[in-house]
């Protein structure tokens, strides 16, 4: 079972549609764009592959917030240009190996030569995981106090 | 029926505790967690928990309402009260709530409920990244005791 899991496909994943944005985007359409979208990164494409990545982390401790005058300074300029990428056909393992590389939450999924198909979360590695084993994860109660003191015992 | 093997105890940092007051400034709770390289800070009234604040609060409460982080309170743009979980507590609760309710820090606390550490999803990860790398090396006992707490109770 456990060899199964590693070795699935990352395109097995329900992989989101990421936030996609050009290097010349205003980090202010940016920051309205992730927040709307509800996703905690962007992939920034140049000719349809991966440039860059900005996420949460960059807006807090790369971006100048002393004014807003960051707001209209291209994402281009605080993106991390080194991106690690996981192509869709390598496993869950791969994938979670090279998060661990860098502490990576996301990664940029690509099939291909670079092209962008999604973003990919260690989130939703672990949702995937505990897909496949729903008791073991999800049929949890509420309150884990009361199923460590009533039924689990301690 | 077997239970989980392993308790969140075991996959806490000995790192000290990322923490701000509520009356401090969002730059400086930033700067904590800079320096600390953790995505979030505790927020404390003394040495209780009072809120959490985290780089998703910064884009959601900060910037995205144009709100100027060195003239702003950590107090304001905090998540307040934040779910938490003891070190004695299965880390399959904790997996439990990154998954369904998008946690990635959680705030871990004693039996007084004084906050001790925060559990973080890269903890998490650390571990699913050696259980995965000891597939090669054979035997799916790790991961019988990560998985396995006694599902169709």
């Amino acid at each position: 079972m456990l060899k199964e899991i590693a070795s699935t496909p990352v395109s097995e994943i329900n992989i989101r549609e990421p936030v996609r944005v050009q290097g010349d985007a205003k980090l202010g359409d940016v920051v309205a764009n992730m927040r709307e979208k509800r996703r905690g990164a962007a992939i920034v494409e140049a000719d349809g592959k991966v440039v860059g990545i900005f996420t949460e982390r960059d807006l807090m401790l790369r971006v100048d917030h002393s004014s807003q005058a960051w707001r209209d300074s291209p994402v281009s300029d605080v993106m991390t240009k080194e991106v690690v990428l996981v192509d869709a056909r390598e496993s869950l393992s791969v994938a979670v190996k090279k998060m661990q590389s860098g502490l990576f939450r996301h990664l940029p999924v690509v099939f291909g030569e670079q092209r962008p198909v999604g973003l990919v979360s260690i989130r939703d590695i672990l949702a995937y995981i505990a897909e496949h084993f729903p008791a073991e994860f999800l049929n949890l109660p509420p309150d884990p106090e009361l199923e460590a003191r009533n039924q689990w015992g301690g | 029926m077997q239970s989980i093997q392993k308790t969140i105890q075991e996959f806490l940092s000995e790192d000290p505790l990322p923490s701000a007051a509520l009356d401090d400034f969002v730059t400086a709770a930033a700067a904590t967690m800079k320096e600390r390289q953790q995505d979030c800070v505790l927020i404390l009234d003394g040495s209780e928990l009072v809120g959490i604040f985290t780089e998703r609060d910064f884009l959601y409460r900060v910037t995205a309402e144009q709100r100027n982080p060195a003239e702003t309170k950590v107090r304001d743009v905090m998540t307040p009260k934040p779910e938490t979980l003891r070190a004695t507590d299965s880390i399959a609760y904790a997996i439990n709530r990154m998954v369904v309710r998008g946690f990635r820090n959680i705030p871990i606390v004693d039996d007084s409920g004084k906050p001790v550490s925060v559990l973080d999803v890269r903890d998490v990860m650390s571990h699913l990244n050696e259980v995965f790398a000891g597939v090669g090396e054979g035997g799916d006992g790790e991961w019988d005791e990560w998985t396995d707490i006694g599902g169709g109770a």
